[in-house]
């Protein structure tokens, strides 16, 4: 054994008797202790980490089932493979595959969305035309161009006719517009007004 | 500094896939050296067979805590110098001794080995480094069979350069006077 000039001769210094006694291991070592050590060791740690590979879960489970599941019990032809992978790179080959960019879906929810929008506004704007005054709907309908004609025509027309088309087409917002109109201080009071059943009981009476 | 090839397995035992190949090198490269370092304390095969174990599973769980401004051998005899110790303080622990009990068991356990020759003289050594105390067997062992620097010592065991030399010189003083007289 080659020893260190300096910590030989510090010996030397120390005690001549001591540096004189070969330097070796007196213990003795079981045969291939050093090469299964390794394997020993990485086992412990992982039984107590608790981490196994399938094969030696299996092997603690059952070795015997470990040493059959070892085979493949079905068999293919020698081949099969090579010619598997020459025919999926044939078909790669044929038909490119169809590339669909995220983008573009992105882009149909926005126009969706968009378009849903543009119906909602549609219904709303609808819904405000058809609540116009029963009035404008009677100039549209006649083809009255202005408030002249319309006056002109409704002054032709029998009261009868008027009152009784109002009574079957006029809107709750008619009446309530009608309503705001009429101020009740400017109104009549009751003692003005004839009792029309004392009215005719006289008139047949007498 | 860290050696280069130690400092390539610690960046393998980092990455998670690598983590065990890396472990397999360290126990490869240093098993030998740790494990006799630690049989010199311990005396019979079994016991330093169950250090050892214990120091590598040491190795592997605080690995990750190495600081590369040391050596990782330093660090690894730093952990089996603690563990021999501390198994040998159990071991006491466990035995009904008389005053000098302890040492005469570890004699004993030498005398008993298959091989031990009372006349040759590397047994006589093995006899006298066994009346030591303890941590200055350590000093003894780390300087005459590992020839350790007392640097690289002194970051092992903690310890000053001054006292480890004084330990070494005390230790091969007593084992000179065993051997004349034994």
């Amino acid at each position: 054994m080659n020893r260190n000039i300096h910590i030989e001769n510090e010996l030397k210094n120390l005690s001549s008797r001591v540096a004189e006694i070969p330097v070796q291991h007196t213990f003795t070592v079981p045969e291939k202790y050093f090469e299964g050590l390794e394997q020993s060791i990485i086992s412990r740690i992982r039984l107590e980490e608790g981490i196994i590979s399938a094969a030696d879960e299996i092997q603690q489970l059952s070795p015997a089932l470990a040493q059959i599941i070892q085979k493949n019990t079905y068999t293919v032809d020698s081949d099969f493979f090579d010619k598997k992978s020459a025919t999926l790179a044939e078909i790669s080959k044929k038909k490119p595959a169809h590339v669909v960019h995220f983008q573009l879906r992105k882009l149909a929810y926005k126009i969706a969305i968009a378009a849903s929008f543009v119906v909602l506004v549609g219904l709303a704007l609808l819904k405000a035309y058809q609540s116009n005054s029963q009035v404008d709907l009677v100039k549209q309908g006649l083809a009255l161009q202005t408030d002249d004609q319309f006056n002109e025509y409704l002054a032709k027309l029998d009261t009868d006719e008027i009152l009784t088309y109002l009574k079957h087409h006029s809107l709750p917002s008619d009446k309530e517009h009608i309503g705001s109109m009429i101020d009740a201080a400017s109104l009549p009071g009751e003692d003005a007004y004839f009792d029309e059943t004392f009215l005719d009981t006289l008139l047949i009476t007498n | 500094m860290i050696q280069t090839d130690d400092l390539v397995i610690l960046t393998m035992f980092r990455i998670p896939e690598s983590r065990e190949k890396a472990f397999a090198l360290i126990i490869r490269k240093y098993q030998e050296k740790l494990y006799w370092h630690v049989r010199r304390m311990v005396v019979e095969h079994e016991d330093a067979n169950d250090v050892l174990q214990n120091v590598f599973i040491k190795v592997w769980r605080s690995l990750d805590k190495f600081r590369e401004d040391s050596q990782l051998y330093t660090w690894l005899y730093k952990i089996a110098s603690n563990e021999s110790l501390t198994f040998l303080d159990q071991k006491k622990k466990r035995q009904v001794i008389s005053i000098d009990g302890h040492r005469v068991d570890l004699t004993d356990r030498i005398m008993a080995d298959k091989d031990f020759d009372v006349n040759k003289a590397e047994w006589k050594l093995q006899l006298a480094i066994q009346q030591l105390p303890e941590k200055q067997r350590i000093v003894f062992n780390l300087r005459y069979y590992e020839e350790m620097p007392y640097a690289t010592m002194s970051e092992v065991l903690e310890t000053t350069e001054g006292a480890l030399k004084a330990s070494y010189h005390h230790a091969v003083k007593k084992i000179e006077a065993f051997i004349l007289h034994h």
